[in-house]
């Protein structure tokens, strides 16, 4: 069974998820697809067979977008803006809170093995390369594509609940400074400051080990897309 | 049907004398074109938008939200700004339209030759 609404709904999804438009964009033009439905109605098409030609006569979601792109700069710049600090804010998030972890497990897991200083940085490291990897997996794998139903979610809210977004920024900034301060007052008094210098210390070495590797990633990347610009510059010379 | 550029190009002269005599929204404004121009312009539909905005950041037209028919549209008002714009509009197409006309009247014009000398011409 067509059903309207829901059609309507995926349409507008498709529109918020291009990044060009503000929500009064998405409205109007809602509002115009719905008198074109009402007028196709009258000329004999269905409901499903109006909403499938008033699409097509309103323009491809790629067309709009373009037009809709070069009107809505400063929207669209904010919006990028945002959305890498939201990524910023996401991974400090993540990394200090991977910190209190490895505090936690030497306070409770190792509290009666002395480990050594080695040991305690080598622990941190372990749950680091863990927990990361955890995340990335989650992000990144096709089976959960996080990242994506991320990025959507974080469009619907900039265009339709952007005080929502402002809470949440305002929440993780919260937590990321005072929370996470709270927490390691609290922590903190039970550590003593050697064992967290080599917790912090395997820290540093899995940002190390981090850094190099999206460096070699980034140049695997190049090389490779330099290989087959070559290679079709060298087939398009054949032709 | 009209070419793309030209459409692109007359669009704001159109929205203007449209919204000079009523105040529309964007769905009636592309039907009326339409009807108008027996069919030969044709926006594709969502194209119009754009223009109308900026048009409106521009401060040529101001928009509102009403319901109407239990519908939320978006009308447009041509402003003071609008119709001031929207003159100079007519005189240059008119200036385009009585160049183009006097070429094509093609009656006796004097038309400067390659030596400068000036020739009357018959066709």
């Amino acid at each position: 069974m067509f059903q309207l609404e829901m059609s309507l709904e995926n349409w507008r999804r498709k529109l918020a998820d291009s990044n060009s438009f503000t929500k009064s964009d998405i409205d109007e033009l809602e509002s115009h697809l719905l008198d074109e439905i009402d007028t196709l109605k009258k000329n004999a098409l269905t409901e499903e067979e109006a909403f499938y030609v008033a699409c097509s006569r309103i323009g491809s979601v790629d067309l709009l977008s373009s037009e809709f792109s070069k009107i809505n700069f400063n929207v669209i710049w904010l919006k990028k803006f945002l959305w890498l600090l939201s990524g910023y804010i996401l991974i400090y998030f993540f990394q200090r809170l991977i910190n209190i972890l490895s505090v936690f497990a030497s306070l409770t897991v190792f509290r009666f093995t002395e480990l050594s200083s080695y040991k305690m940085a080598g622990l941190s490291l372990l749950i680091n390369v863990i927990f990361s990897a955890i995340i990335l997996c989650l992000l990144f794998l096709p089976k959960y594509m996080i990242l994506s139903r991320l990025q959507s979610k974080f469009n619907l809210l900039f265009t339709y609940k952007r005080w929502l977004l402002v809470i949440a920024f305002f929440l993780f900034t919260v937590m990321n400074t005072i929370g996470f301060n709270l927490v390691y007052a609290i922590l903190a008094r039970q550590i003593a400051i050697s064992p967290y210098g080599d917790i912090i210390y395997g820290q540093n070495i899995f940002m190390l080990i981090w850094m190099a590797a999206l460096c070699l990633l980034f140049l695997f990347l190049s090389f490779k897309n330099y290989h087959t610009e070559e290679k079709s510059r060298q087939e398009s010379l054949h032709h | 049907m009209i070419s793309k550029d030209l459409i692109a190009a007359s669009s704001r002269p159109l929205i203007l004398s449209f919204l000079a005599k009523q105040e529309s929204y964007g769905y009636e404004i592309i039907k009326n074109i339409q009807e108008m121009s027996d069919n030969k312009i044709i926006w594709k539909d969502g194209t119009i938008y754009p223009v109308l905005k900026k048009l409106c950041e521009s401060g040529l037209i101001e928009c509102e939200w009403k319901i109407v028919d239990g519908r939320n549209r978006k009308y447009y008002k041509i402003t003071k700004a609008g119709l001031k714009a929207l003159n100079e509009e007519k005189t240059q197409w008119q200036t385009v339209n009585n160049t183009l006309n006097n070429i094509w009247r093609c009656s006796n014009v004097s038309i400067r030759n390659v030596f400068g000398k000036l020739e009357e011409k018959t066709c």
